[in-house]
């Protein structure tokens, strides 16, 4: 069943078309992976679908209800939440107080299991801004869990992370999707990761859709190997 | 039509701040107990004032200190919880005064209407301001203060019917206030416990409230607004909030203003009057509620005493001001903080060795 959709979903920045009518479905209960180039579109479908951008045209349904117009706000209330591939937390707090302010706006009533699946607990009194960027990573994935949404938006969540952070953080992903029961879009650079995690994949190339299913699939594809994976694959 | 997007949202986006303001949040837990101890001693020692210093004329510059010291601490507040810069915020603290003054000396209003309508006029305004500009960012918001406090000056010098103009307007009232005739409110000695006790009930209040959740959210939205709106959470209204609160303290310290003073001019509400005030925010240190008022004190001492050698007083000011910037970003009540922690520190670490 589809959870998140898209139909036609173009955005356009001036005469650049950095989405161009772009089908996309993403199905209950799976870790689905977005991949492509630099410039494929990947982030631009990310802030379209969580409601940063508006879209030139085209449509964005969660659990069939068209929130296209919806502001930010109502997604994430809606169950609709997402991270960042740039590290957006509140560095002058601690990990504790801004899980906790979060937790309280989102009615999360078990902050402490988020804290330990993420392995949050030797930071809480933790000036954010004080830890570990990997650390800062995890913190931002948590503060996208509270409240139990159902969809959430993964941008890139090992970029600047040593092979073995981004593993660990992959199985992360992997666990809370399966624990809390969340869909997740995963955008990823990481070609391990996301093999690792993903049930399904699409392939972004210029805006465009270039290839989706099965990630062996996908991975064999010929277009996706001369547009993105190369020897990757 | 061209179709285009609105510009995407980056989760940094907001201004940069001012390292004054870089300073920890509060944190949720509470005061360690000496702390609040010796808080408490200095609050009660504070009342002893008029029998220490018995020269009216020092305890007249504290008095103004302190009054200014509310306007300080408004300014001061509203940077460290939003990061909102004003330079405008003399328009609340003119307003109260300057709607006090006119309703009790033109309208012959009952002295507490008069007060009364002048925080409430002081509140309206600031809210009404709040609603329009806090939504613009970093320096531009700075300029809008500006700009609304300029206007009102100019309201104010062209209403000369109601507000005297340029001759500024006295107070006169019939009755008393708390007992106290109009003349004795002039008094530094009648008049300080009353603004001792204002001032630490507004700090205090703004104390506790910056350690509520409503605290926090402010501080979130300072840090990251893009972020506070992904979590679920409004970050125009309490911004909103936030900066009619400030504007009401502004108000509350015009209010004891005219009723000290018992006369007010446009160079209340004059841009001079604001910038003073960010200065002394910014000496005292907006990292804690006690620096501004501090610095606000330090500023009408300092003035009196480099004034009596000097008509370039301000250069003494500027002075300071640099050295403080580039030695304790964080003003005089950070480095009393940081000099009592290194302090502590070398205690505990010869109490060890002594161990």
């Amino acid at each position: 069943m589809a959870v998140l959709e898209a139909r036609g979903l173009t955005c356009a920045y001036g005469g650049v078309r950095a989405l161009d009518r772009l089908d996309l479905v993403v199905e209950a209960g799976l870790v689905h992976g977005l991949i492509g180039p630099n410039g494929a579109g990947k982030s631009t479908c990310m802030e379209a679908l969580s409601g940063g951008v508006r879209p030139s045209e085209g449509v964005v349904l969660l659990d069939g209800e068209d929130v296209t117009r919806r502001s930010v706000r109502w997604r994430r209330h809606a169950g609709l939440s997402r991270s960042f591939q740039r590290t957006s937390i509140f560095p002058a707090l601690t990990v504790h107080d801004q899980l906790d302010l979060a937790a309280r706006r989102a009615g999360e009533t078990d902050l402490d299991t988020i804290v330990a699946l993420l392995s949050l607990e030797a930071f809480l009194d933790e000036r954010c801004a004080d830890i570990a960027y990997g650390d800062q990573r995890r913190v931002d994935i948590a503060l996208a869990l509270l409240g139990r949404p159902r969809v959430l938006l993964l941008d890139e969540p090992t970029a600047g992370l040593s092979v073995e952070e981004s593993l660990v953080l992959g199985d992360h992903v992997a666990a809370l999707a399966k624990e809390r029961e969340v869909t997740v879009l995963l955008v990823e650079h990481d070609l391990d990761v996301v093999f690792r995690v993903c049930d399904v994949l699409t392939v972004l190339h210029l805006g465009r859709l270039l290839a989706h299913g099965d990630p062996l699939a996908v991975r064999a594809d010929p277009r996706v190997v001369e547009a993105y994976l190369g020897s990757a694959a | 039509m061209n179709p285009s997007v609105a510009a995407p949202a980056t989760p940094d986006a907001g201004t940069t701040l001012p390292a004054a303001v870089a300073e920890p949040v509060p944190q949720s837990d509470g005061l360690r107990p000496w702390v609040a101890g010796l808080v408490l001693a200095v609050f009660l020692a504070g009342f002893a004032l008029p029998y220490v210093v018995t020269n009216d004329f020092y305890l007249g510059l504290a008095v103004e200190g302190v009054i200014f010291g509310l306007l300080a601490l408004s300014i001061g507040w509203l940077l460290r919880q939003t990061g909102l810069v004003s330079f405008g915020h003399a328009a609340y603290f003119g307003t109260a005064a300057y709607v006090v003054a006119v309703a009790s000396t033109r309208w012959q209003w009952p002295i507490a209407a008069s007060v009364a309508a002048g925080l409430l006029a002081s509140v309206v305004l600031a809210g009404l301001v709040g609603l329009l500009i806090v939504r613009v960012p970093g320096i531009s918001f700075a300029m809008l203060t500006l700009a609304v406090g300029q206007a009102l000056y100019v309201i104010i010098t062209k209403l000369r019917d109601q507000t005297g103009g340029f001759d500024g307007l006295p107070l006169r009232f019939e009755g008393t206030v708390a007992g106290w005739e109009r003349v004795e409110l002039g008094e530094p000695a009648v008049f300080w416990p009353v603004v001792w006790v204002a001032l630490g009930s507004v700090m205090v209040g703004l104390w506790a409230l910056s350690r509520t959740h409503y605290g926090r959210l402010l501080a979130a939205i300072r840090e990251n607004e893009v972020r506070a709106r992904y979590c679920g959470f409004r970050t125009y209204l309490p911004r909103v909030a936030a900066f009619t609160l400030s504007g009401a303290i502004s108000g509350l310290g015009g209010l004891l203003f005219i009723i000290h003073n018992s006369f007010v001019s446009p160079e209340t509400v004059f841009w001079t009057t604001s910038g003073n005030a960010l200065v002394m925010a910014l000496v005292g240190g907006v990292a804690s509620v006690a620096g501004p008022p501090l610095g606000a004190v330090l500023f009408f001492f300092g003035r009196d005493e480099f004034s009596a050698g000097t008509d370039r007083w301000q250069l003494v000011l500027g002075s300071v001001l640099i050295a403080l910037v580039i030695f304790a970003p964080g003003g005089l009540a950070s480095l009393a903080a940081r000099t009592a922690s290194a302090v502590g520190r070398r205690f505990e670490r010869s109490r060890h060795g002594r161990a």
